[in-house]
């Protein structure tokens, strides 16, 4: 067992086959030996959205380890947007967990939590037009209706540059 | 007040895709957003890109997004091409992705479809109209225009930007004369030549993405089939109708999305939302039922109400009138209320029913026995509960003249007598208050309790029975009074006011007559204009002696309607004071008692303009001065005349 700080003081005690499912804490726990008392600090995550990565790590530890140097599995792994019944489930949380849970998983290096983090936000993304992605994501339209406009003009683009 | 909205399915989709309070795709590192967009298609980085200045900075202009690109490019279904150098990705995805006008035709293409030259825009249709821009290749060529046709980058097929072709055209005769700003003609070729491998790389890139375009035309109606075909297996598998399925909002918006995405329906992908469809059939399969189930009770009360008014209109029709209660207590009855409320019974055959004999009798038995109660009750009110008829002679207490009921609810509404409706004994059961709104009507329960004797009719009625030497428990009493003559004389009223029966305790005016007078509402009842009415009973010399017109029943109410013309009869000065013009009239009587009635009419016309008490005004006016002058504050057709022009 493994003790885990989070940012905001709270302290998790996980297996350690759960928290090797990160690389970030493979590595630390490979730095700190077999010492159980060592508090591992995870400095940019806090306890909610941590004890959602456990959730997904406890579900997936006995899941085989992606290898770094494999380039071929990893490529046709991202090609593929399928998530799976679980992982649908899992990740079905509301936009600023979901985002939370991405920049988690990126930051603890967990590769498939990461991979069903941005398939999910891809999945959200497809098929839809600009006014519908500003709308889903709150992204604020800054051109200037000239700038718009412009934009509006399919040719603008198709010209040659 | 604010009205609270209500919620609605709509609602509750939008909350659940309700976006976040503050942007927080776009605080996402940028190799979170490459690692994203890299699994989606060209289509949605563009997209993105022109979402914010952020994403047009970070897709657009930033060269280091072309790796995004080039993945998303990769990743999209069948693979579309590599660019040739003249595009950027952006310009590339935007041209394959956007719609955009043709330059051959006029008109807009809805999706991509590629010209011979990528650079224009061009749809392929048998009913466009060349445009003057465009140049279409002669069948008998000049030399110079064979030359210049291999140089210049076409349209489509034969045609060529006309600018375009002109210019080149010119240019070489430019050379050929030597005026050309490149001196050397070996030159020229050269840069002519390089044009000609551009085209042709150009024209097969062309070829490449009008196959890509056809393909992705394919492959989107294979999955759409195909997708379709799933939801279709995995509705009968589980008991579904497949039209249930699609209408659920969430099933359609699945369905919907993996056609748009390209990508095909997977069962672990529909189980996750299988919970939320199921759900939704449910509720739509409950809402169908509700609905229908409301229609068909709208449809049975629409029924239920005919009959009623049939057997109204059939009992009117009768010598005796057939006693039937209000809308509303008629459908609290057992039989009615029992077909109305029966819940999935179908109102064709509740039709039918209620033209059966014994549905009939079954109706006639309940309303008999409610008539019987209802009889009972008002017999009480008159204080006439142990009557019991002996004499054929004699009348039902409720058949007098004398019975005569206000209803204590209206009573109770209102301070103005005329609108509260003077009722007999039938009128009473069928009496629904008018002051009520229909939903108060719905809850508001009739019962005779709610009824009184209307005195000042009923001691009005005692007194004209004795002037006629006629008892009120006597058949006799009801031909004695020549309900359609005027010849009751009001003693309590100034002038000389004759009416006849009918408006004296206020009977109603038949259907027909009804019509006539625009104001329904309005009770005529001249009983109640004075505490306590006396009266004289004229022969028919005494009516023919009369000095004026007959009250003309109704006017003041028509002058007052709603109806868009009456402002405008309100405002002709036609109306004259009746007070004025009797007193007039008797001081006049004795040398004109053999004056004919129209001749009195005709002469009355005359005289408006010279005497000034017999002043033709406004109805306002005549109300104003009834006010100031006779201290009537509420004006009624016995203090007003109307001079029509035709008299």
């Amino acid at each position: 067992m493994v003790i885990i700080r989070t940012a905001d003081k709270e302290k998790f005690t996980v297996d350690r086959d759960v928290a090797e499912c990160s690389v970030l804490l493979k590595n630390l726990l490979e730095d700190v030996g077999e010492n159980e008392e060592e508090e591992i600090p995870v400095q940019n995550i806090n306890s909610s959205v941590f004890r959602k990565v456990l959730e997904w790590c406890e579900h997936h530890k006995n899941d085989p380890r992606p290898a770094s140097d494999d380039s071929a599995a990893e490529e046709s792994r991202r090609r593929t947007t399928d998530i799976s019944e679980w992982d649908q489930k899992f990740i079905a949380v509301d936009q600023e967990m979901l985002f939370e849970i991405i920049l988690a998983a990126n930051y603890l290096d967990i590769k498939p939590l990461l991979d069903v983090g941005c398939k999910t936000v891809a999945n959200m993304i497809k098929g839809k037009t600009p006014e519908e992605i500003r709308k889903l994501f709150n992204i604020t339209n800054d051109f200037t209706p000239e700038e718009e406009a412009q934009i509006r003009r399919e040719n603008e683009w198709a010209e040659d540059r | 007040m604010a009205r609270k909205k209500r919620k609605t399915q709509h609602d509750t989709t939008d909350a659940d895709m309700s976006p976040p309070k503050r942007d927080l795709i776009s605080t996402l590192p940028w190799e979170l957003i490459a690692e994203i967009l890299s699994m989606t298609t060209p289509k949605e980085v563009l997209a993105l890109a022109r979402c914010s200045r952020h994403f047009c900075d970070s897709l657009v202009i930033n060269p280091r997004s072309k790796c995004i690109w080039e993945s998303a490019r990769m990743h999209c279904r069948p693979k579309i091409p590599d660019p040739t150098p003249n595009f950027t990705e952006p310009a590339y995805a935007a041209y394959i992705f956007d719609g955009g006008p043709c330059e051959m035709y006029r008109a807009m293409r809805e999706r991509s479809l590629l010209g011979s030259y990528f650079r224009f825009r061009t749809i392929a249709t048998k009913s466009g109209r060349s445009r003057e821009k465009v140049f279409r290749f002669p069948d008998t060529p000049s030399k110079e225009e064979f030359v210049v046709k291999d140089w210049v980058i076409g349209l489509e097929g034969e045609h060529f930007r006309k600018s375009d072709f002109l210019q080149a055209l010119s240019e070489y005769r430019r050379l050929r004369q030597g005026k050309s700003r490149i001196n050397r003609e070996h030159h020229y070729y050269m840069l002519r030549k390089k044009c000609v491998y551009r085209k042709r790389a150009i024209l097969v890139l062309s070829g490449s993405l009008l196959d890509w375009t056809s393909q992705r035309a394919e492959l989107a109606i294979v999955i759409k089939k195909g997708n379709l075909g799933v939801l279709e297996r995995l509705a009968l598998l589980e008991g579904w109708d497949l039209t249930g399925v699609l209408n659920s909002p969430t099933c359609n918006e699945f369905y919907k999305w993996h056609n748009r995405a390209l990508e095909y329906v997977q069962l672990r992908n529909f189980n996750v939302i299988k919970s939320d469809i199921e759900a939704e059939i449910m509720k739509q399969a409950k809402k169908r039922a509700r609905t229908k189930e409301e229609q068909a009770y709208s449809k049975r009360r629409e029924l239920m109400a005919q009959e009623y008014y049939r057997r109204k209109s059939i009992g009117s029709s009768r010598s005796k009138p057939v006693i039937l209660p209000n809308l509303n207590v008629f459908r609290r009855q057992s039989m009615i209320k029992l077909l109305q409320n029966r819940r999935g019974s179908d109102p064709d055959k509740l039709a039918s029913s209620l033209r059966h004999p014994s549905t009939r009798r079954m109706i006639d038995d309940d309303l008999s026995f409610w008539g019987s109660k209802a009889n009972f009750e008002f017999k009480k009110i008159l204080g006439a509960d142990d009557f019991f008829q002996i004499s054929k002679k004699k009348l039902d207490p409720l058949e007098k003249l004398t019975a005569r009921f206000i209803c204590t609810r209206c009573l109770d509404h209102t301070s103005d007598e005329s609108k509260i409706p003077p009722l007999d004994f039938r009128e009473a059961c069928a009496h629904q208050c008018k002051h009520l709104t229909k939903k108060q009507r719905a809850r508001t329960t009739w019962s005779p309790k709610q009824f009184i004797p209307d005195q000042k009719a009923i001691c009005a009625t005692r007194k004209l029975l004795a002037l006629l030497n006629v008892s009120e428990d006597l058949r006799e009493s009801l031909q004695k009074i020549d309900a359609n003559h005027n010849r009751i004389l009001c003693r309590n009223c100034d002038g000389k006011t004759v009416m006849n029966f009918r408006a004296m305790v206020g009977i109603r005016l038949s259907i027909s007559a009804l019509h006539r007078v625009m104001a329904i509402n309005q009770q005529q009842r001249h009983s109640h204009r004075h505490e306590d009415m006396d009266m004289e009973f004229l022969t028919p010399q005494q009516v023919k002696k009369l000095p004026s017109q007959p009250i003309q029943w109704g006017l003041c109410a028509e002058l007052t309607s709603m109806a868009k013309s009456a402002p405008r009869k309100a405002e002709l000065k036609i109306y004259g004071c009746r007070h004025c013009l009797q007193q007039d009239d008797l001081e006049q009587e004795p040398a004109e008692d053999k004056m004919d009635l129209d001749e009195r009419n005709s002469r009355t016309k005359k005289s408006d303009k010279g005497d000034k008490r017999l002043r033709l005004m406004s109805f306002h006016g005549t109300r104003c001065h009834v006010l100031q002058s006779h201290g009537i504050s509420r004006l009624s057709d016995e203090d007003i005349f109307r001079v029509d022009s035709e008299a």
